[in-house]
């Protein structure tokens, strides 16, 4: 055997022996938060294999993870589940030195209320809650308060979700979403009950279909389920209720109990490249949380009100926040009540 | 006087064969009549035609000269016990025999009253709470004779009803069933493949073999005339000496030749049986055929490997028509 | 010998202690458990989930639930009875028959219940027919209402009901039907007074395997009733999930179950007097 023929020889085992020992990497996310190309893409550049599966709500991911041996190394957070998670010691501290992409972020996010210094999560993703509805209503639901009145033949829909169904009666009272006072829970109680025999059903992201299609006239929505509707159909609209409405976003975040917490970061800054983050949303019709991703969008979508409102707007808005536990329980007996009214 | 069943061209056709080709029968009231045959030979089908659980293809079932085709069986004056009984599980015995009276709206009085009477009849009085699964084979044989008779039904079908039972407990329900019927006076229809049993019992029998009715008569007419090959060897043992036929007790064995001009052949003695009223003798005659002949007298100590003469009376020869 | 047979039972029961009583203790301790900030369980122990359970609320939507699973309970067996008896009288398409019930197992059950969504709904395939045809002018409220509900739980539990009553009447002796009849019993007669006696152990083994699911049941009443009618299933969900209060989950779960094992009791009973 001569050299060259060795060479080549141990060049070739330790590729396979590398290769064998690839890097893994686990994320959990929400559905329909990644385009067709950006994991595979990831895995190419970073010569590693992703484990990718999807949840279709915060607490069913929370109840994964609580066991603190999951398996999984970056998970999505919603705002309100962030400081929970830190209370529980779930939740690794980011090195910011690995994350060079974070000026990205967009400056509303640069410092959120629920994590300032950004030391456990990655705004990503960000929406709201409004009302969807048909452009043939002769009375157009500018308000939560519209929502009251009989006049879409009971063709109304609010979603099946105690934080939502709450923050509209609360705000209708003028009240914060996330209020624990025991006699505005009372009251929200009362106006969900009263408005329950006006509604179609509760219903979450399923009831899309059923407006496109035109069953259901008015819908309590989601800003980005919306603006996937309203691509189906240019004979629906969405408002920010006047009386003010719900802001929610979804950070990434990484597991304190990791074993990959390198190539996690690694991802995370993956994810806030605008390239990346841009084609994500042009794909999956999302609001990015990185505004250097939003310069570079179509304008289209760029300056599209229902992804990305206005300030005035915003201003309306309040974030969802973690309830704590003695108001929690009084609005889970109250839900209870209304769903058995 | 008419008939009370009459079956006129009966034919029934199953996917994969006929069961019975173009009977006529005619039964008189009042009678034992007996449908003989072996398993597969139609006997059950016909009566399954004429209690209406089976559709005839062409045809015609008469019960006191109208025509019980187009009726169900529900609405059939006549009345049927099964082979394996077919008493209602979740009855009492009373409930069982009471069922028929209630389907027809009869006041509970009379209902209790007739149940009683019927219970008697077939000796079950004080079984009337008992279940089904806590009484013998026997008494639920009872069970479905009364709760057929209770209804006093035309006429009486019975499939095979001795067949279930240990020959002991047979030839004792054998006895009680003619004394019943001769009491009730209700025409049966008795349907058995045990040949003895259709003779012992019968004023009147059919043999059928094959969908068809070989002969029909009185036991000891196609006993001592059968018609037909299927019905002599079919009614007991016979015995084919050149062209006639000759049942068993009509032969007679000796040692010697009997003399006298009588017509008598040599045959060897292979064995012999005690039947304790009479002796069981098989013999092979100089052709190799062999011949069984019964003897009431001990038979003079004829033992076998013995050579003997058989002779008979030339009244005792059965001629049948082209065997 | 004895004690060879007794090795036998040691698979099975290692088995059922695992995955069967193992996870039954567990929600019978997280039931006496106080929920945690954020859900799980912590100390101190506390029988006050109980106590909350007992509220006539909770109470309220439990007696819903038993109707409803009762009415779609005996729904199921007006409807499987005859099924039942028909396929068992089918000769040689019995195997085609009784395959053609247990179809729609291979699909998933949510797919099914979105199916007859799509069915339901006022744009759906049955008020669009309706409407073209001029039957009515305005679309029927089929879907999101108790009667919807009823629709998906006797659709989904009927072969439950179906195959134990075909078990049971395919092995009534048939002379038994023709002696009904030469008793002067007409079909109907014979099937009131003959068959349903006879076939009552299927009819309870049936009851006892559609009635019992349809208690816990929260799928379809979310899907079919729209989220505004709730059972007990539901409330029990929104405690692992929502709520994230797991200790009064489990004590609702173990109520449930009470009346679950009551209810087993009852018709067992009734079962056994039969035989």
């Amino acid at each position: 055997m001569n050299r060259r023929t060795f060479l080549l020889g141990s060049a070739a085992v330790a590729t396979a022996c590398t290769s064998a020992a690839k890097r893994r990497l686990n994320v959990y996310n929400w559905e329909n938060y990644v385009a067709g190309s950006t994991i595979p893409d990831f895995e190419r550049e970073f010569d590693c294999r992703v484990r990718y599966a999807t949840y279709g709500s915060a607490e069913e991911m929370l109840a994964k993870v609580m066991s603190g041996n999951s398996g999984w190394d970056v998970v999505f957070p919603s705002n309100s589940f962030v400081q929970p998670m830190r209370e529980l010691g779930l939740l690794a501290r980011l090195d910011h030195s690995l994350l060079s992409n974070l000026h990205n972020v967009a400056d509303r996010f640069q410092a959120p209320e629920w994590d300032p210094q950004l030391n456990f999560c990655v705004p990503y993703m960000h929406s709201a809650t409004g009302i969807l509805y048909s452009k043939s209503v002769s009375r157009l639901p500018l308000a939560w308060s519209d929502l009251w009145t009989d006049s879409y033949q009971r063709r109304v829909t609010m979603l099946d979700d105690p934080a939502e169904v709450f923050g509209a009666c609360l705000k209708r009272l003028g009240a914060s979403i996330n209020s624990g006072n025991p006699v505005e829970l009372r009251h929200a109680r009362d106006l969900a009950i009263q408005e329950k025999p006006l509604l179609r059903a509760y219903l979450n992201e399923e009831v899309r279909d059923q407006v496109v299609a035109g069953d259901v006239l008015v819908a309590q929505m989601w800003a980005q389920v919306a603006q996937v509707a309203m691509d189906n159909s240019s004979n629906l609209a969405f408002s920010f209720p006047s009386e003010g409405f719900a802001l929610y976003a979804d950070n990434a975040s990484i597991l304190r109990e990791s074993k990959h917490q390198q190539l996690a970061h690694e991802f995370l800054n993956y994810l806030l490249r605008p390239n990346v983050a841009a084609k994500i949303c042009e794909e999956m019709r999302t609001a990015s949380a990185n505004g250097a991703a939003r310069s570079i969008l179509p304008k289209s979508l760029r300056e599209n009100a229902v992804l990305y409102p206005p300030a005035k707007v915003l201003a309306r808005g309040e974030w969802f926040r973690a309830i704590p536990a003695a108001p929690q329980r009084l609005r889970d007996r109250y839900w209870t009540e209304i769903k058995a009214a | 006087m008419q008939p009370l069943l009459e079956l006129r061209g009966l034919t029934k056709d199953f996917a994969t064969h006929r069961a019975i080709d173009t009977i006529a029968l005619a039964i008189a009231r009042g009678e034992f009549f007996s449908l003989l045959g072996p398993s597969g030979c139609g006997k059950t089908t016909t009566l399954r035609c004429i209690a209406g659980f089976e559709t005839p293809n062409a045809g015609d079932i008469l019960l006191d000269g109208r025509s019980l085709v187009p009726l169900p069986p529900y609405r059939r004056n006549v009345n049927t016990v099964f082979q394996n009984y077919a008493v209602f599980p979740h009855l009492t015995v009373q409930q069982n025999v009471a069922f028929g009276l209630e389907r027809r709206g009869v006041n509970n009085g009379a209902i209790t009253r007739k149940v009683r009477d019927a219970l008697a009849l077939v000796e079950l009085t004080g079984k009337e709470t008992r279940y089904p699964n806590q009484i013998s084979g026997g008494e639920k044989q009872r069970v479905a004779l009364a709760r057929a008779l209770v209804l006093e039904p035309e006429l009486l079908l019975l499939d095979e009803p001795l067949s279930a039972l240990d020959p002991k407990l047979r030839k004792q329900m054998r006895i009680e069933l003619k004394t019943l019927q001769a009491r009730v006076g209700i025409t049966f229809l008795f349907v058995t493949h045990d040949q003895e049993e259709a003779l012992s019992l019968s004023d009147s029998l059919a043999v059928m073999n094959s969908g068809r009715i070989e002969q029909v008569g009185t036991p000891r007419e196609l006993y001592r005339q059968p018609a037909s090959r299927f019905v002599a060897e079919f009614l007991g043992e016979i015995n084919w000496i050149d062209q006639v036929a000759l049942r068993p007790e009509s032969l007679n064995i000796s040692k010697n030749h009997p003399g006298g001009g009588i017509k008598a052949l040599p045959a060897t003695v292979q064995t012999t049986t005690f039947l304790g009223n009479r002796t069981q003798l098989r013999t092979t005659l100089a052709n190799g055929r062999e011949c069984v002949i019964e003897v009431q007298d001990a038979a003079q100590n004829i033992g076998p490997g013995e050579q003997v003469h058989v002779w008979w009376r030339t009244s005792d020869e059965i001629h049948i028509p082209n065997p | 010998m004895r004690r060879l047979r007794a090795w036998f039972l040691l698979p099975g029961a290692t088995i059922m202690a695992v995955l069967f009583f193992a996870p039954l203790l567990i929600v019978v301790l997280y039931s006496f458990l106080s929920r945690g900030a954020y859900g799980g369980v912590e100390l101190p122990w506390t029988a006050s989930s109980y106590t909350r359970v007992f509220d006539s609320l909770y109470l309220a939507i439990l007696w819903r639930s038993i109707w409803v699973s009762a009415l779609s309970t005996a729904i199921c067996a007006l409807l499987g009875f005859p099924l039942a008896l028909y396929i068992a009288r089918a000769g040689s398409n019995r195997t085609l028959l009784l395959n053609l019930v247990m179809l729609p197992f291979w699909t998933s059950f949510l797919i099914r219940i979105y199916a007859w969504m799509f069915l339901l709904r006022d744009t759906g395939l049955i008020n669009s027919f309706l409407l073209a045809v001029h039957v009515i002018r305005q679309p029927l409220p089929l879907l999101f209402n108790t009667g919807a509900v009823i629709l998906g739980l006797v659709y989904g539990y009927l072969p439950f009901m179906v195959l134990p009553l075909y078990a049971t009447v395919e092995k009534l002796d048939p002379s038994l039907l023709d002696a009904a009849a030469d008793l002067g019993a007409s079909p109907a007669i014979t099937v009131w007074k003959v068959i349903v006696p006879l076939s009552k152990p299927g009819i309870l083994a049936g009851s006892l395997l559609v009635f019992i699911p349809c208690l816990g049941a929260y799928l379809t009443a979310d899907l079919m009733g729209g989220g505004k009618s709730v059972m007990i299933g539901n409330v029990v969900q929104n405690q692992f999930t929502t709520s994230r209060d797991w200790p009064f989950g489990a004590a609702i779960s173990l109520l449930l179950m009470a009346v679950a094992l009551l209810v087993t009791r009852v018709i067992g009973r009734k079962g056994e007097q039969l035989l």
